[in-house]
């Protein structure tokens, strides 16, 4: 799998969640602390499909 | 109902800047965290998609083959189908609009590919067919091109130079004349077809035919984000590889996230302020969750 490629999906995912939160809610905080943990669900969940996916194409 | 403490002004008017200049709405408004982080999140996601597919990722129509060898050489404007990826770049306002400009000079252009209007001084990439006593002979060549037209209010018959390097390291200057023919001034590519003969090389007169085929190097304006046919999109697809798929998707959502700067700018914010009590039940992301707008 190249990864050069599937490095564009951690930016990419960080301007999605950021621009969703901004969205959703007026506070700084409130925008900045929902964006983060939606990042960290989301890069997570890109994550573990990865490792799985990898490990089906061992 | 809206939160009384999100000062929208006039929303019409912000969600028309919203969407000609993500963030321009809330800026307008006086909401200048949110306009920083849209415009510099969607306005990065959008430049980086293009430089990731050498700023072609965005154009509105697809032209359909047509009998001609290329849709660049067909004189009638060409049939096209609606790029549906545009639709969702189009929502990235100014940036995207272009290629609605791009598609109506394509479509209005009186294309004439027989007359060479102004002198062209390009790089050129293609073949060069001579004539042996061996039958035809065919090279693919590289190199610098000159061609004028023989009347300077612009003509078929033109006169020029190609010079190209040889296998064994020396220059062939190849004359050029004969009648010449061009691709559509306005097209997806930035290269334009051309065709034209060669009547001597490296000074001396040429016995037999010999003609050039290939292409030379198109304007900006006149290929940025313009109507282009498959032979580009393969070529695309052949350069960049998967990179032009990731450009195309990148163009698309920024696009699509503008969508959410547009409502928010004309509506406030979807789930409320932000300091309201929160719901078990509610919103997507964490234990204290918000309730919706009061």
């Amino acid at each position: 799998m190249d990864l050069t490629i599937l490095t564009h999906a951690i930016p990419l995912t960080a301007i999605i969640c950021l621009v969703y939160s901004t969205s959703r809610f007026e506070l700084p905080e409130r925008i900045l602390r929902s964006a983060v943990i939606m990042f960290g669900k989301t890069i997570g969940f890109l994550g573990l499909l990865y490792a799985f996916l990898l490990y089906l194409s061992r | 109902m809206r939160d009384t403490r999100v000062e929208l002004k006039n929303p019409i008017t912000a969600a028309v800047l919203a969407f000609l200049i993500p963030g321009a709405g809330h800026w307008y408004q006086g909401r200048r965290f949110k306009a920083t982080i849209y415009s510099v999140c969607i306005l990065t996601l959008f430049v980086w998609g293009m430089i990731l597919g050498n700023w072609q990722p965005v154009y509105s129509q697809l032209v359909y083959r047509t009998r001609a060898e290329s849709a660049q050489m067909e004189k009638a404007t060409p049939p096209t189908r609606f790029s549906f990826g545009y639709a969702a770049q189009f929502f990235s306002g100014l940036p995207a609009l272009p290629a609605l400009v791009q598609e109506a000079r394509f479509r209005n252009e009186e294309a004439n590919l027989n007359i060479l209007e102004t002198e062209i001084l390009s790089d050129f990439s293609g073949i060069v067919r001579e004539q042996t006593e061996s039958g035809e002979s065919a090279k693919t060549v590289s190199g610098q091109m000159i061609l004028s037209p023989v009347n300077a209010a612009g003509s078929r018959d033109v006169t020029g130079t190609l010079t190209v390097a040889a296998d064994d390291g020396t220059t062939i200057e190849y004359g050029l004349g004969g009648y010449v023919e061009l691709g559509r001034q306005i097209f997806g590519s930035p290269r334009r077809e051309i065709r034209c003969g060669i009547i001597s090389k490296n000074g001396a007169e040429l016995a037999t035919e010999g003609s050039v085929q290939g292409t030379v190097a198109r304007s900006f304006l006149n290929w940025f984000q313009a109507p282009r046919d498959s032979h580009e999109m393969d070529r695309l697809h052949g350069d960049l590889s998967r990179k032009f798929d990731i450009a195309s998707v990148f163009t698309w959502i920024a696009g699509l996230l503008n969508l959410l700067a547009i409502w928010d700018a004309a509506d406030g914010p979807a789930y409320g302020y932000g300091d309201e009590k929160s719901k078990p039940d509610d919103d997507d992301d964490e234990e204290e969750e918000s309730p919706k707008k009061t």
